[in-house]
């Protein structure tokens, strides 16, 4: 008997060790709220051990999103994969024609230079691990978008051309990556216009970043499977859970496109797949990526 | 006889709903653009930069410009000439290097802008084609200049131009689905795709449904199809389903029974 429990100590310990993640970063649950299924991966991001990388579109040499993914993800401990902002003409992963809808820079280098103002005004930036792998959402709308260059600070207007061209040297400069998608919360404030989204039933899922009530900032990635959500619907939705039921003050939540390009994956702390988030494209049809990932 | 008849009918709903189909592509607004166009601005003159500032003081040299046409003259299509513009300008109102620069830059874009806001009504290739190769021609000075405040004008009036021709295509292809058949439609898209400002032409359901299709993308085809049609089509659906299954099931039987006849005589 004291042979067996030493025996299950051990293998514990040398899990724990060999861990994918730390545990204690990321809460994940897949349960139903107000009769819908609702599942979602939380993460404390304190101390910066979790962080995010996105991947646009097909790098220069031709190489696709999956292919991108597979050779930066050797030695990575993954958290969560999820499709992410809108694609066209298509969202096949190897159609070279696939571009991100929308202002888009992929680690310095721009994809689009093409700034939607009227419907995606959710701006994020994803800076490089150096930087803290860290996710900021501007509303274009605000027009005030802060960046920081060699220790300056300023703030800018990205609807004004010439705020514009200096946010993309910019972005250039510190290996950033930008790219744009539907604001539906900002600074705890529900922005969606109903009549303006998409009324199709889908599969939806939003990103969002908030504070929680110990303070910690937390990267939420929210997943509504269900074939009857509108964007309106899921956003809603996703707003109401996270004020009421998970108490966090939303800094901002986005769209993430489910669509033709549904690729959702979630890892334990083992580094096993989780099976309850599935979407429906598989991964090595991706077109775009965001990845969380613990350093 | 019944069966003929039921036979003759499904095959015959089978071929309208083709023919259908058919028309649906070919049937486009197949239009194409096929007058010459002019390569650049060759009829504009030339604005004498120091004559036409000639004590005009610093807050009406927008003004002045912009009534001598400056946006419109050949000195904006020439690396040399618009970079001793700058210089000439530097010279004439020192202390004021990047503020003059928001001049041009504002005067070869929002008053350019405005001058020519009613020729986009509909397609203009003509117009579009001689902003793209403005677009094309300062995205190029940008990486020429010597000066960082040339740059960032040279880059900002490209980026302009790039924003609003990819954005007024995407705009024209909603507008007019056939559009987007045009060749100088595509020859324009393409070329605005290679500059990194991407169209999002318009791509209608049926368009999408058939790239799925294409693709194997069966997953999100059966998702979509299932959850974006109305009861109607689904009902439509299976009635043409059943039609058609009918119609091959009556077309082998007569080709059976004909083949025994033929083989019994």
């Amino acid at each position: 008997m004291r042979k067996s429990i030493f025996l299950v100590c051990l293998i514990n310990c040398v899990l724990n060790v060999f861990a994918q993640y730390d545990g204690s970063y990321v809460s994940v649950s897949s349960l139903s709220y107000n009769n819908e299924k609702i599942s979602y991966v939380a993460m404390a991001r304190g101390g910066n051990r979790v962080k995010a990388k996105y991947f646009a579109s097909r790098d220069f040499n031709g190489s696709t999103v999956y292919q991108r993914f597979l050779e930066w993800s050797k030695n990575k401990k993954l958290i969560a994969i999820s499709s992410g902002t809108y694609m066209w003409p298509s969202c096949n992963g190897s159609d070279p024609q696939t571009i991100p809808v929308g202002l888009c820079v992929d680690n310095g280098i721009p994809v689009n230079k093409n700034l939607i103002l009227n419907g995606l005004d959710g701006l994020a930036v994803v800076y490089p691990a150096g930087g803290g792998g860290g996710i900021a959402v501007t509303n274009l709308k605000e027009g005030n978008l802060k960046i920081s260059d060699g220790g300056t600070s300023t703030t800018l207007n990205v609807r004004n051309s010439w705020d514009l061209q200096k946010f993309i040297t910019w972005s250039q400069g510190n290996s950033a990556t930008v790219f744009q998608s539907h604001l539906f919360v900002y600074k705890n404030n529900f922005l969606l216009d109903p009549s303006k989204a998409s009324g199709k039933p889908a599969p939806r899922r939003v990103l969002a970043v908030g504070t929680a009530t110990d303070g910690q900032v937390v990267h939420y990635i929210i997943d509504l499977p269900g074939q009857n959500n509108t964007i309106y619907d899921a956003a809603f939705k996703a707003y109401n859970f996270l004020t009421k039921r998970a108490q966090v003050n939303i800094t901002f939540m986005i769209n993430l496109d489910t669509g033709c390009q549904n690729v959702f994956q979630v890892y334990r702390s083992d580094g096993s797949i989780d099976s309850q988030f599935k979407g429906d494209t598989p991964i090595y049809n991706a077109a775009n990526l965001l990845v969380y990932y613990f350093e | 006889m019944k069966r003929t008849y039921i036979f003759y009918l499904s095959f015959f709903i089978n071929v309208l709903f083709l023919g259908i189909l058919l028309y649906y592509f070919l049937g486009a607004d197949n239009k194409t653009t096929t007058e010459p166009v002019d390569l650049d601005f060759h009829e504009a003159k030339n604005v004498d930069l120091i004559s036409v500032l000639k004590s005009v003081p610093y807050e009406s040299i927008s003004k002045k410009l912009a009534v001598n046409d400056y946006h419109h003259a050949s000195n904006i299509h020439d690396f040399k000439t618009i970079e001793n513009d700058l210089k000439t300008l530097d010279s004439l109102y020192p202390n004021h290097k990047f503020d003059l620069r928001v001049i041009i830059g504002s005067l070869l874009t929002d008053t350019l802008h405005n001058r020519i806001r009613n020729n986009f009504s509909s397609f203009n290739f003509k117009e579009l084609f001689r902003l793209q190769n403005l677009l094309i021609r300062y995205s190029y000075y940008s990486q020429c200049s010597y000066t960082e405040e040339n740059n960032l004008m040279f880059s900002v009036i490209a980026n302009y131009w790039g924003s609003f021709i990819a954005l007024k295509l995407s705009e024209l292809s909603k507008q007019k689905n056939g559009v987007k058949f045009d060749f100088g439609y595509r020859y324009l898209e393409s070329r605005s795709n290679q500059y990194r400002y991407f169209v999002n032409t318009k791509v209608s359901s049926l368009e999408k449904f058939i790239y799925n299709l294409l693709t194997s993308n069966w997953g999100h085809l059966i998702n979509a199809t299932w959850a974006q049609t109305s009861i109607l089509q689904k009902f439509i659906f299976i009635l043409l389903s059943l039609i058609t299954l009918l119609s091959y099931f009556l077309l082998f039987n007569e080709l059976k029974r004909k083949i025994y006849r033929y083989n019994k005589n």
